[in-house]
């Protein structure tokens, strides 16, 4: 099933022609497959092309997506649809389920990835097909209960995580740059809220509580080099096969113990959380008892051997452990004198894994790394403000107001030590006496510093044009004031049809600085890793 | 799979040939800074407006119940269609059925359970009001403050609230071109209901509704959850849920000029005016016959040359009272509004908004009404993805809102929509559970 070898562009414009000369895209709705049974969802294709410096343009993601929602409504007003059954004190019962397909065609298209993986490998990168939710509402008031795969997200923050951390995130395929519902790994888990209502000087108050009965997954990153989105490294071929040991180039072999929590009740998670209008000040507050989605990586040098035959042979255990999440957030209207919505997000984290290093060969002092296994769980504390405002440029548009939003979001890890590291990258190896590059040798070096402190502000203004409000533009900063980095976002909508909605999406990262801690400029804003991008996507949805 | 309650000819137009992209791409393109088309036909200005109100005050009809005029009646209607229509509502092809002008009484309760003990304060805000009846059944035209008690009966008036409402609306440019088709259900219930509230406890609360778009997929999901409060001074509370986000958003309640997700109305224009007693001044304009779709036997077909308003319609004459609603602030885009609302019902039969720059016409509104005891002996459409039990209506004695046309003069461009109506009333436990946020912490939709 691949997609013959054909030029990008004309790709995108066999893609455009079909989808405007979709003989049925007038009267597609949403399609009523029975009374109470409906099915929506959309057909999207997207065009990702790198152009870093501006200097030629690479096709790293062409992506076409499928997704399919059902909805089946079997119960309504004590009502079933199922015949003459006895409801109980179900009120409202609902069926929800989302499917995905998706095949990036460039694992067929593009010669490097044609030619340097094998088909089983393609295979593996280039599709996605699963059922990414599935679950059961239910209504018996005062209880609402959602069983099965979903998502659950908390708190006030856009597109950072700080209470937002119940489902993992898999920023593997084009990092953060999608709407995090795509994301987010849905989990299985019950959800339970009792509504409240009024309570004491509470208003709209309920309790939540999800359980999540060890449906664990972890965070997928950015650190697969056959991923077009890799930190590092992307274009480098091999494994990471070479250690340095005393001067020596050695052979490299890790004995990977993975202990990731596997389906049972002890590695279930909980989460409860209050939320209620208190006065004009609507609030929730939050805890969180988890599994930590980022995998920390133990060093067994208790159970390291000698190099035997050149091979270093080095024991690691991949961990996720225990972390608890407890916060606030609220978020206040203010109608009178700024007439803004301000919002704030504050959350304190344990049990964060993290791994630690140093180029010094004395290595990492005894007494931070007491075990000896260049590993160390640590603790953060979040803290995130913000502010919404629909606000009038009447030079700009007179008939619609500009919707501004701008965040402030500070990390801070409260135990922090100088040693703490990052995510590691792919470098050849270098011999050491001849100062040459060694042939298909790599090494792992993780240079990546993290600093106590990580500090960001994001600024976005969008609104919509023409009679209908048809062309939607976007404009976004992202600006890092400790390493003066930032990333701009350019996009504009079309609203072609009810049916068809173009995007031309333009990502621009800015600053040099390699030691950027939020990937929004530095590290892909200079030199050949600069991750500017131009972005069409094309959407057929009903 | 082609929706049934589309017409023929709409089907054609809804969406151009796909060779004339590029050509619609740069008209709408150049329409973002193109100046307002000119219309040199009708005049179209605040002065006109209130010329015609003069004249047509004393109009008497010269057409009778039973008659379909015609465009070759124009005349005779121009003394009953507001000038500032004219323009929309005289077309070659037009139809409207002179029906008998209709009684249309409130519940028999209705009045029985007012409070007594409210009045108007210096602002021309009610207070101590909580429902029950109309605040002021009489209007005195000589009153000062005849215009905010029109305003303040409309706000109270029986019917307001109360029901299921599936919607279809129709985004249209010029030439009947439909730019977007929406699909949503608005579901809304009066908590102040005189001497008790709806959900004991709650006495604070005026209503509570929450909307919900079904298509198109970009919005379906999209819901939207709105409080008003007995006391008119405290802004409306809001939370928007958007599903791509899945959680709920606080909303800006006192931000009520933008028009609302790509359509053309504002929030302050709902129902003629849905704004704030205090940051208006009032004026009362007596009253006026005007021509209205009243009673329609059913949700009224798009008609006029860009489909904008409804033609083949049942109209009467009604008599309204005329209120001018002026903006105090200075960046508030109209400079007057014009509300016309019917004296029996206290509902908004016409509303027409002029642009603070100009005086001419922005945004004009008409709705299309019927009373809940005609259900009885003809029943509107259904919804098409929602069917209920219209015959529910029968016995609310309420008049029900089947739709409207919402026209932007300058853009120009209108939102025609039809509501499918069923009058619903909660129980106290009921309304807590449903209008809560907790039901905005969903899924996708």
């Amino acid at each position: 099933m691949s997609l013959p070898a054909l030029p990008p562009f004309r790709l995108l414009g066999l893609l455009v022609v079909s989808l405007l000369s979709f003989p049925a895209a007038e009267s597609w709705a949403i399609i009523s497959l029975h009374d109470n049974v409906e099915l929506e969802g959309f057909v999207q294709s997207q065009f990702v092309l790198r152009t870093p410096q501006y200097q030629g343009a690479q096709l790293v993601v062409q992506r076409n997506t499928l997704q399919l929602e059902n909805t089946w409504n079997f119960i309504q007003d004590g009502q079933t649809t199922l015949g003459n059954l006895s409801t109980g004190l179900i009120e409202e019962a609902t069926f929800k389920l989302i499917y995905r397909f998706a095949y990036d065609s460039t694992y067929d298209l593009s010669d490097s990835r044609r030619d340097n993986f094998s088909q089983g490998r393609r295979d593996h990168l280039k599709y996605e097909n699963w059922i990414r939710e599935a679950y059961l509402d239910l209504a018996l008031p005062p209880i609402t209960l959602r069983i099965g795969r979903q998502q659950v997200i908390w708190g006030e923050t856009d597109t950072f995580r700080a209470l937002d951390v119940i489902n993992p995130l898999d920023t593997s395929w084009h990092w953060a740059r999608e709407p995090w519902e795509d994301l987010r790994f849905p989990l299985f888990m019950t959800r339970a809220v009792y509504d409240i209502g009024k309570f004491g000087p509470f208003e709209e108050s309920f309790v939540e509580g999800i359980w999540i009965p060890g449906d664990f997954k972890r965070s997928r990153g950015c650190g697969n080099p056959d991923r077009p989105w890799c930190y590092y490294g992307s274009r480098r071929r091999g494994p990471v096969n070479t250690a340095l040991v005393g001067g020596e180039v050695v052979d490299f072999v890790t004995e990977v113990r993975d202990k990731k929590p596997d389906w049972q009740l002890k590695n279930s998670e909980l989460g409860f959380r209050f939320k209620a209008v208190y006065g004009l000040v609507d609030f929730g507050l939050h805890y969180f008892w988890t599994l930590s989605d980022t995998t920390g990586v133990k060093v067994r040098t208790d159970r390291l051997g000698p190099i035997t035959d050149n091979t270093l042979t080095v024991p690691i255990d991949l961990v996720n452990p225990r972390s608890h999440v407890v916060g606030v957030s609220a978020n206040y209207s203010e109608e009178t004198y700024t007439q803004a919505v301000y919002r704030v997000e504050a959350a304190y984290t344990t049990g964060i894994p993290m791994r630690l290093g140093t180029r010094d060969p004395r290595g990492v002092p005894r007494r931070l790394d007491e075990d000896n296994n260049a590993y160390q769980t640590t603790e953060q504390s979040l803290l995130m403000v913000a502010f919404d405002r629909p606000t009038w440029i009447r030079p700009l548009n007179g008939l619609r107001t500009f919707f501004i939003t701008g965040q402030f979001f500070w990390e801070h890890f409260t135990d922090y030590n100088r040693f703490f590291r990052g995510v590691p990258s792919r470098h050849r190896a270098i011999d050491p006496r001849s100062g040459e590059p060694l042939p298909d040798r790599y090494l792992s070096v993780n240079t990546d510093r993290i600093f106590q402190d990580r500090v960001v502000a994001t600024l976005s203004a969008s609104s919509s044009y023409g009679p209908g409000g048809l062309i939607q533009p976007l404009f976004a900063v992202a600006y890092n004031p400790l390493w003066t980095t930032f990333f701009n976002r350019l996009s504009v909508k079309y609203l072609y049809s009810n049916h068809l909605v173009f995007q031309l999406t333009h990502d621009i990262y800015w600053g040099k600085s390699t030691e950027e801690s939020w990937f929004i400029g530095g590290r892909f804003g200079g030199g050949r890793n600069n991750r500017n991008e131009t972005v069409f996507t094309a959407i057929f949805q009903f | 799979m082609t929706p049934h309650y589309l017409a023929p000819q709409e089907r054609k137009q809804e969406r151009p040939p796909s060779w004339s992209l590029c050509v619609m791409l740069a008209l709408l393109l150049s329409s973002i800074s193109a100046p307002p088309l000119a219309r040199a036909a009708e005049n179209r200005s605040y002065q006109a407006l209130r010329d015609w109100l003069e004249q047509a005050r004393t109009a008497t009809p010269a057409f009778s119940p039973g008659q379909t005029l015609t465009i070759k009646d124009r005349t005779a209607l121009e003394s009953f269609i507001p000038q500032s229509a004219w323009e929309y509502y005289f077309f070659d092809d037009m139809e409207m059925q002179i029906t008998e002008t209709g009684h249309y009484p409130p519940p028999p309760e209705w009045g029985q359970n007012v409070e007594p003990g409210y009045s108007l304060d210096e602002n021309g805000v009610l207070v101590g009001f909580t429902g029950g009846g109309f605040p002021f059944p009489e209007i005195d035209p000589t009153d000062p403050q005849a215009a905010v008690k029109v305003f303040w009966n409309l706000n109270w008036r029986p019917g307001a609230e109360g029901y299921v409402m599936p919607m279809v609306a129709w985004s249209r440019s010029q030439h009947g071109q439909l730019d977007r088709q929406f699909e949503f259900t608005s579901i809304s219930s009066r908590y102040a209901q005189g001497e008790h509230c709806l959900v004991p406890g709650y006495d604070e609360i005026k209503t509570k509704s929450l909307m919900e778009f079904r298509s198109p997929r970009d919005m379906a999901g999209a819901k939207n959850l709105s409080m008003t409060y007995v006391d008119h001074y405290q802004e409306d509370a809001g939370w928007l849920y958007m599903p791509e986000q899945r959680k709920p958003r606080r909303t800006l309640a006192s931000e009520r000029t933008s028009e609302v997700m790509g359509m053309d109305f504002t929030r302050e224009d709902a129902m003629g005016f849905g704004g704030k007693v205090h940051e208006q001044n009032w004026t009362y304009l007596g009253t006026a016959p005007v021509l209205a779709t009243m009673n329609v036997r059913d949700n009224p077909a798009a008609g006029g040359p860009h489909l904008w308003v409804p033609n083949n319609a049942r109209w009467e004459v009604r008599t309204a009272h005329v209120l001018l609603i002026d903006p105090k602030a200075d960046n508030h885009p109209y400079s007057h509004k014009l509300v016309f609302i019917d004296t029996e019902t206290f509902w908004t039969l016409w509303m027409f908004a002029f642009d603070r720059q100009d005086d001419q016409l922005l945004r004009m509104n008409q709705h299309f009404l019927k009373y809940s005891e005609s259900y009885a002996t003809e029943t509107p459409q259904q919804a098409p993805y929602l069917e209920q039990n219209l015959a529910n209506n029968v016995g609310n004695h309420v008049l029900i809102h089947l739709g409207e046309t919402d026209i932007n003069a300058k853009k120009p461009h209108a939102t025609y929509s039809h509501c499918y109506v069923m009058m619903k009333d909660f129980s106290p436990s009921r309304a807590k559970q449903f209008y809560s946020l907790r039901n905005m912490v969903s899924g996708r939709r």
